[in-house]
């Protein structure tokens, strides 16, 4: 089967830092992928290298089977991309927004309304379809967002912390559907900084530190190489150097304390 | 109903095959765009909003139109076989009124990101999205241009004839395209040679000083122009490098067709001011727009840039050296809150580009008005002089209460909260340590330019007036905040301050103004200025005494 990503030597520049150090990872269809690091990591980089929003890349990367150098823009059009606090043009309509995202993917328009409606009316925001987003909540507008980054049905789909600002129900209707996007053969590209999320949703759990993959595995695998019965949570802060946070949360009661 | 702007563009399929544009794709922007600039609140247009409302719009405008007015009178008058200058002239204030505005107004839109972040990742190429950005600022700057050129035109159509008049309104709008064409390749040219860190910062001053520049243009041509005699009997003598300058193509067209000068160097100037345009716009798109764009992303990309993760040393901080604005502060500043003011105050200034885009330019015209009018003045040194120079004086005081206006805005104005969760009690307190960081950042430096100035031209005898101006525009300024609304810094959005204009705000108008005059009147009494001095050296203290009490309930949020 064709990995859905496929990278070779990945390394990106920002400026004269190199952000990646040379990214090897091959993702096949049908899986979450949990892409978790710490702050400054190269998580968004990675991604939107991975988008195409980054071209000047070095290394191999094939998207869906397609070359990113030069299909780029066929790649654009099969994949979706919901960016964390992404903006919006908030001063339209939701369903104008969504027919908006459906023209920029050419889809047809009776189509996408049809669509979007009914997408609205699952996120229980079919009351406010023609209402201006600018008085919308952050969750309602990540509920937007959602649905335009997944409008055209995507085979692959990149997530920056969605479920941020969704309210306790929002988030178990938004597991599932990733959950499901998952079996019935998509592929799911998970970034977020909650653990406990990664740990219940992904199939495969990549960890990277200072632009490199220190941990790539299943989460029982990744369970196996250190003590078992912890949590991703503690994994994280043993891979990534700063599991002493212990003592660092002492130091800064301390602190608070002279 | 469909948008003026569509009902053209929809006519243009040739040019966007030529273009290489996906032009559903376009359209879908297009139609996006101008829907939102129909719901903005305020304005038009999001980028208008740091300074001007949707009447100002029209009033500017008028304001084009009126000064298109004079060119549109020079037309009338000069003979048909001088017509290149008063043309030159003409197209030349086009291109230089739809180039300011693209500066001034529309950069944020040239240069905006946000479109990137919304459309980047969707299958739109960056040369679909490069050109409805372009149709997008074309479709307001053709207005523009119409407003600014609609005397002139039919001013040649009702002389010339309608062809003429035909031809200039085409040229007119073949101006506003160059203007976009010249402002994206600028733009394009400084991302070229400036880091990224300071691309922002550099296009800010650039700005400011174009604007300027141009300012300074205005209060100079009427002075080239009298140099020039504009009697126009004698026929325009062309020069070579008359083709590098594209008010002149349109003049050449225009000449050609009003004086049936066809020969080959009409001809090519005719080519020039047709073709030009539309190669620039090709270029723009099929060249510029790949590498504009992912300028744009870096850019974009930079503002959010994760901070680089470090190891946590164990060693203590380097103790910074305490910046001016510290040491001033402790200087200046009894209480821990007016510190605070103080310091915040001249940190914020001096980084929001914002702020600087909207107080800078009043400073530099100022400037440019006050070397224009010295100028003309030194002919003329008796008492109408001196009471000139006292104006002067003047300008830092004027200039500095719009940077007090400007203070309490600020885009970030969320994180005004602070003040409303922290345990202040005295609020004028940071009020005082704000408008002290004003006057000694921004007031005095520029306050002793201008007296540096008037000293030089004046002589010492002048410097009773500089004193007595420095301390009247502080009582000016202090008047002014004592008198209108009170807003913390930077803890309002724009549009709130701008609908605050008040009876009060009037009335302190009217006190500064008397100010002002009773200034003019004491130099005609002997010594006035001398007693006037302490006297208003009590007021300020009493007016920054009362200001510095304010107390929550009179401060506005």
């Amino acid at each position: 089967m064709t990995p859905v990503i496929d990278t070779h030597n990945l390394i990106q520049y920002y400026g004269s830092t190199r952000i990646l150090q040379g990214i090897n990872l091959s993702v096949a269809p049908g899986q979450v992928v949990g892409y978790i690091g710490p702050n400054g990591a190269g998580k968004s980089t990675t991604i939107k290298t991975l988008i195409g929003l980054l071209p000047d890349f070095q290394g191999e990367v094939s998207v869906l089977g397609l070359d990113l150098r030069t299909q780029a823009m066929e790649i654009k059009r099969r994949i979706g991309y919901v960016p964390e606090n992404a903006a919006l043009y908030d001063l339209l309509t939701p369903m104008e927004y969504l027919n908006f995202v459906g023209q920029l993917y050419e889809l047809d328009s009776t189509a996408v309304e049809r669509k979007a409606l009914e997408l609205l009316r699952l996120f229980s925001l079919e009351y406010q379809a023609n209402d201006r987003m600018t008085t919308f909540s952050k969750g309602m507008r990540q509920k937007v967002l959602l649905i335009s980054g997944l409008l055209h049905n995507p085979d692959l789909v990149f997530l920056d912390e969605p479920l941020s600002g969704l309210d306790a129900n929002a988030v178990v209707l938004v597991k599932q559907i990733i959950r499901q996007l998952a079996d019935s053969g998509k592929t799911v590209f998970y970034s977020s900084h909650i653990m406990d999320v990664v740990e219940k949703i992904s199939d495969r759990v990549i960890i990277i530190n200072s632009g490199e993959i220190i941990a790539d595995g299943s989460f029982t695998e990744l369970q196996a190489q250190r003590e078992t019965g912890s949590s991703l949570e503690q994994l994280f802060g043993q891979l990534t150097g700063s599991d002493g946070q212990n003592t660092t949360a002492e130091e800064f009661i301390h602190t608070l304390n002279q | 109903m469909t948008p003026p702007t569509l009902f053209i563009t929809d006519r243009l399929p040739f040019l966007w095959r030529l273009l290489g544009v996906n032009y559903r794709q376009l359209r879908a922007i297009l139609a996006v765009k101008l829907q939102l600039d129909n719901r903005r609140p305020v304005a038009f247009n999001q980028w208008k909003k740091a300074s001007e409302t949707n009447n100002a719009y029209w009033v500017s405008l008028a304001l084009y139109a009126l000064f298109g007015a004079v060119f549109a009178f020079l037309l009338t008058v000069a003979p048909a076989t001088g017509i290149v200058k008063p043309a030159t002239l003409f197209f030349g204030y086009v291109l230089i009124v739809c180039t300011m505005s693209l500066i001034s107004d529309f950069s944020s839109v040239v240069l905006d990101s946000s479109d990137n972040q919304i459309m980047l990742f969707r299958p739109v190429d960056s040369r679909t999205m490069l050109t409805a950005r372009v149709v997008h600022i074309i479709s307001y700057l053709f207005t523009i241009a119409l407003a600014v050129g609609a005397l002139g035109v039919v001013a040649i159509g009702y002389r010339f004839g309608a062809v003429a008049g035909l031809l200039s309104l085409v040229l007119c709008l073949m101006m506003a395209i160059l203007a976009v064409f010249l402002t994206n390749v600028i733009y394009l040219l400084l991302m070229q040679f400036v880091s990224n860190d300071r691309l922002r910062e550099v296009i800010n001053y650039v700005q400011i000083g174009m604007v300027v520049f141009f300012y300074g243009g205005y209060q100079l041509l009427p002075r080239l122009m009298n140099d020039d005699g504009f009697s126009g009997l004698q026929p325009f003598v062309w020069q070579t490098w008359h083709y590098a300058l594209p008010p002149l193509w349109s003049a050449g067209s225009l000449d050609l067709v009003v004086n049936r000068q066809i020969d080959a160097r009409h001809l090519i100037l005719l080519g020039l001011a047709l073709v030009v345009p539309f190669a620039g716009l090709y270029l723009m798109t099929r060249v510029l727009a790949p590498i504009f764009s992912s300028k744009l992303a870096t850019l974009d990309q930079e503002e959010k840039a994760e901070p680089v993760a470090r190891p946590i040393s164990t060693s203590q901080p380097v103790a910074p050296s305490l910046p001016l604005a510290e040491k001033l502060a402790s200087w200046l500043t009894s209480s821990p809150l007016e510190h605070a003011g103080f310091t915040f105050v001249w940190f914020i200034t001096g980084r929001d580009r914002k702020f600087k885009l909207r107080t800078y330019p009043g400073l530099g015209f100022g400037l440019a008005y006050a070397v224009v009018m010295g100028l003309n003045h030194q002919s003329s040194m008796g008492r109408q002089g001196s009471s000139f120079f006292l104006f002067i004086l003047y300008f830092g005081g004027i200039y500095i209460m719009t940077a007090l206006m400007q203070i309490a805005i600020s885009d970030n104005y969320k994180a005004a909260w602070i003040y409303e969760s922290s345990p202040m009690s005295q609020p004028g307190l940071l009020l005082a340590g704000g408008i002290k960081a004003l006057v000694i950042k921004l007031m005095l430096p520029y306050f002793c330019l201008l007296a540096g100035y008037v000293l030089y031209v004046q002589g010492t005898s002048a410097i009773p007036d500089v004193l007595l101006a420095c301390v009247n525009s502080l009582i000016m300024l202090l008047i002014t905040a004592v008198m209108s609304k009170r807003h913390l810094p930077f803890s309002m959005a724009q549009d709130v301050v701008r609908n605050s204009t008040t009876s009060r705000s009037l009335l302190s108008m009217f006190i500064i103004g008397l100010i002002g005059v009773a200034h003019w009147g004491l130099t005609y009494i002997p010594y006035g200025r001398w007693v006037a001095l302490p006297v208003m050296i009590g007021v300020a203290v009493v007016l920054f005494r009362t200001y510095q009490q304010t107390q929550w309930h009179e401060v506005e949020n």
